[in-house]
């Protein structure tokens, strides 16, 4: 598991390799929360995610609601079939921009 | 030794004297039923015995008496007394030497 | 420290004594083995100095037989040996030396190793410490978790789950568990069954659970319905849950006598509808976010309702059942499900299938997830009785001539379900509550009869087909949504008599009316539809039309049952 994240004027990109579970509670949060100042888009990116549990769901909606709740621009970039199904039992598209 | 006696006169203060008599009793008590413990051929007390006095005369600093004692608890050990009387008289020599620089100091 | 020393030569002794008291050490003495046992007896020592070679028990005994008494304590051993062979030292060591310290005695190095065994000491005992503070932490904390859990089971107890026509396991990860299964009798008839995942396990999952069952046996047994149930919920989970914690949820309503279903599935994985009789299995996908994300105008609930018909039965599971992996970690999977789901659809054994398949799937490792599945079955032995989860009551109490009317205008029809506000009233009547299934049936046929067929015009044909069944429910929340006029208006008086009472139920819309002629000799033989009526018939006592058929006047009379007859 590892999180990276990396940051260009507007947009903050967040990546995710390994299992997107708990054990990255923290390192998730740490790449968006002591930023100076709030990209408009978030990206997160999980070409390298192998597995992503409720947890994950979970810290994907506090980051939607950092980043602004309803008015947020959250995208979900390169899920794997699994990871795909999951964000779409949750219905997630309704609160995600998943690509 | 006598490097090693200063040692201990330091660590021991006042009771160094309780030291050397409680060494000199005690060993010529062992010496005098090594003696016997030869003309009754029972090897292994005697390898007993001569261990107690080696290890007390090596902490004195009496190297030599500890070096003969060492002869004998090998051989008593091995169930060889042929050379005991020997080296008992040997032990005893060096005993008493060790005895008289204890009691010069 | 205290330390021991056992050494049967007195200059010998007497060094190793003026050694360490020079350090600040507190010295205990042993002449011999039986002595330096003695000793340690009396108070256990923090260090034992032991000669090897000693009249009587000898070190090694000692040694022995201190490292087995004291092997919860830490007492290290060191040997005084001028023994060099190595089989010795050998020994030294198997009898449980921990150290040697060899003639000639040298001060700096057996002050260093005493220095040594004391850091030693000094660590064991923190950890000593902190070990047994969090075993008591932890027995607290067990301990709480147990009376929390006792309280939690009160609020999310069994329900209706023990029915015969329910099959369910639930397997709890922790003392709690992350999934939460309820079942509960509807007061008409009929059941409600939800199935919710909470996101993570233990505490933070149970908080979530207990608000969610305590609304789902309220309203439930208050006669509310699905959306009403369901909307309720995610508004306190919404507000009681932090951001990023949810509820995965599937609930359904069943009427068995209707032969159909409500149901939604707001995050699980797919539902399954098996076929007992063909085999055939249709999925149930999840069409809506999870509970306790959105406010209920952006969760948007829609629900289905669809056709349950005899043979049929719900399978519905928590994702910890395709996710449970074996040895291997190989997971279940959906296909492993499906597989045992078919193979025992037709003898009416899915249920045991899953279960049997999924038993290599947690035995050995501990369940990474909690796994919770539930089969319900439409079966024509069910019968609903009377119901437990409310109080009864046989008393004079409560109104004993009373009238109560209802007008409900567009608005009302739209967002406001008078039935629960009625049926309380009603119940509040003296030995009425005996007599609480006919006369709820009796009130929500008149109720929806005015609703759907007087005032949006409903043709009630439509629901004599499978896919019209759908099409029905449709247009009915169609035209609800757009509705502009029209009203019900609902009348109920009662009156007590000496053993009994007798209640009136009029119930009046803006609708054009129908031909009730024609209806009044309808059996009710054809499946889904007809209007009720001949339901209502065979309960009540009379049955009027008036205004053209949109206005119908009901009574009930009743004998008052004897308490004992409970």
């Amino acid at each position: 598991m590892s999180v990276t994240s990396n940051r260009t004027d507007n947009e903050l990109s967040i990546k995710v390799s390994g299992k997107f579970d708990f054990s990255c509670h923290q390192d998730f949060r740490a790449t968006y929360e002591d930023l100076s100042d709030k990209p408009d888009t978030f990206v997160v990116d999980l070409s390298e995610t192998t597995y992503l549990d409720s947890s994950a769901l979970g810290m994907l909606l506090l980051l939607r609601d950092f980043a602004g709740g309803d008015s947020a621009k959250v995208v979900i970039k390169n899920c794997n079939t699994e990871i795909k199904k999951i964000l779409a039992i949750s219905n997630f598209e309704q609160l995600f921009d998943i690509q | 030794m006598k490097e090693t006696i200063e040692q201990l006169k330091q660590l021991l203060g006042d009771e160094f004297s309780v030291l050397v008599s409680a060494f000199e009793q005690d060993n010529r008590k062992h010496i005098d039923s090594i003696e016997q413990l030869i003309d009754n051929d029972e090897a292994e007390q005697v390898s007993r015995q001569v261990h107690s006095i080696k290890g007390a005369s090596s902490n004195l600093g009496a190297l030599e008496l500890a070096s003969v004692c060492q002869q004998l608890e090998a051989q008593a050990k091995a169930g060889d007394l042929s050379n005991a009387k020997e080296l008992l008289s040997q032990i005893k020599v060096e005993f008493e030497k060790a005895i008289k620089v204890l009691q010069s100091v | 420290m205290k330390i021991l020393i056992a050494e049967d030569n007195f200059s010998d002794r007497l060094i190793l004594k003026k050694i360490i008291e020079s350090q600040g050490h507190e010295v205990l003495e042993a002449e011999d083995g039986v002595q330096a046992l003695a000793a340690c007896n009396e108070a256990p020592p923090d260090l034992v100095l032991l000669d090897a070679l000693m009249p009587g028990i000898d070190g090694f005994e000692v040694a022995r037989y201190l490292k087995k008494q004291y092997s919860a304590h830490y007492l290290p051993i060191i040997f005084i040996t001028s023994l060099t062979d190595t089989e010795s030292l050998v020994k030294c060591i198997e009898s449980g030396g921990d150290d040697f310290f060899t003639k000639p005695f040298n001060q700096v190095i057996l002050n260093a190793k005493i220095n040594a065994f004391q850091r030693a000491k000094e660590l064991y005992h923190t950890v000593t410490e902190q070990k047994n503070e969090i075993e008591y932490h932890t027995q607290h904390l067990l301990q709480e978790q147990r009376v929390a859990k006792r309280i939690f089971d009160n609020i999310a107890h069994k329900g209706a789950l023990d029915e015969p026509y329910i099959r369910y396991e639930v397997s709890p990860m922790s003392v709690f568990n992350g999934d939460i299964l309820l079942a509960a009798k509807r007061p008409l008839g009929g059941l409600n069954v939800f199935l919710g995942d909470f996101t993570g396990h233990g505490l933070a999952a149970a908080i979530g659970a207990m608000p969610a069952s305590d609304i789902f046996f309220r309203m439930t047994t208050k006669g509310f319905e699905l959306y009403e149930i369901i909307q309720e919920m995610n508004t306190r989970l919404n507000s009681v849950l932090p951001t990023g914690y949810f509820c995965c949820a599937a609930v359904a309503e069943i009427d068995f006598d209707n032969n159909s279903m409500k149901f939604i599935n707001c995050g699980l994985p797919d539902a399954y509808i098996i076929n007992r009789n063909t085999g055939e299995l249709e999925s149930l996908h999840s069409t809506h976010l999870p509970l306790g994300i959105l406010d209920n105008d952006k969760l948007n609930v829609q629900i289905d309702m669809r056709p349950f018909k005899e043979g049929e039965s719900l399978f519905i599971c928590s994702d910890g059942v395709i996710e449970a992996e074996d040895d291997t970690n190989q997971m279940f999977g959906e296909h492993r499900l499906l597989e045992a789901l078919k193979e025992g659809a037709t003898s009416g054994c899915a249920f045991e299938q899953v279960h049997e398949r999924l038993k290599p799937f947690h035995r050995s490792r501990e369940q990474a997830d909690d796994v919770t599945y539930i089969e319900v079955k439409n079966h024509k032995e069910y019968e609903f009785d009377v119901f437990h989860t409310v109080d009864e009551v046989f008393s004079k109490a409560g109104p004993s001539d009373s009238t109560i009317e209802f007008s409900l205008g567009p608005n009302s029809l739209r967002n406001f379900n008078p039935l629960p506000v009625l049926t309380q009233h009603l119940m509040s009547i003296g030995n009425l509550r005996s007599y609480r299934t006919q006369v709820l049936t009796i009130l929500t046929e008149l109720y929806s009869n005015a609703l759907e067929h007087g005032v949006l015009g409903l043709n009630s044909e439509l629901k004599k087909s499978a896919h019209g069944f759908a099409e029905y429910y449709r247009q009915r929340e169609q035209r609800l949504k757009s509705l502009q006029q029209g009203f019900v208006n609902i009348c109920i008086s009662h009156l007590n008599e000496s053993h009994g009472g007798s209640l009136e139920i009029i119930v009046e819309d803006s609708g054009k009316g129908f031909d009730y002629q024609s209806v009044k000799v309808q059996s009710s033989q054809d499946g889904l539809s007809g209007r009720g009526y001949p339901l209502i018939y065979r309960l009540a006592d009379s049955l009027e039309f008036s205004n053209n058929g949109s206005r119908v006047k009901v009574v009930f009379k009743w004998k008052a049952r004897r308490s004992t007859e409970k």
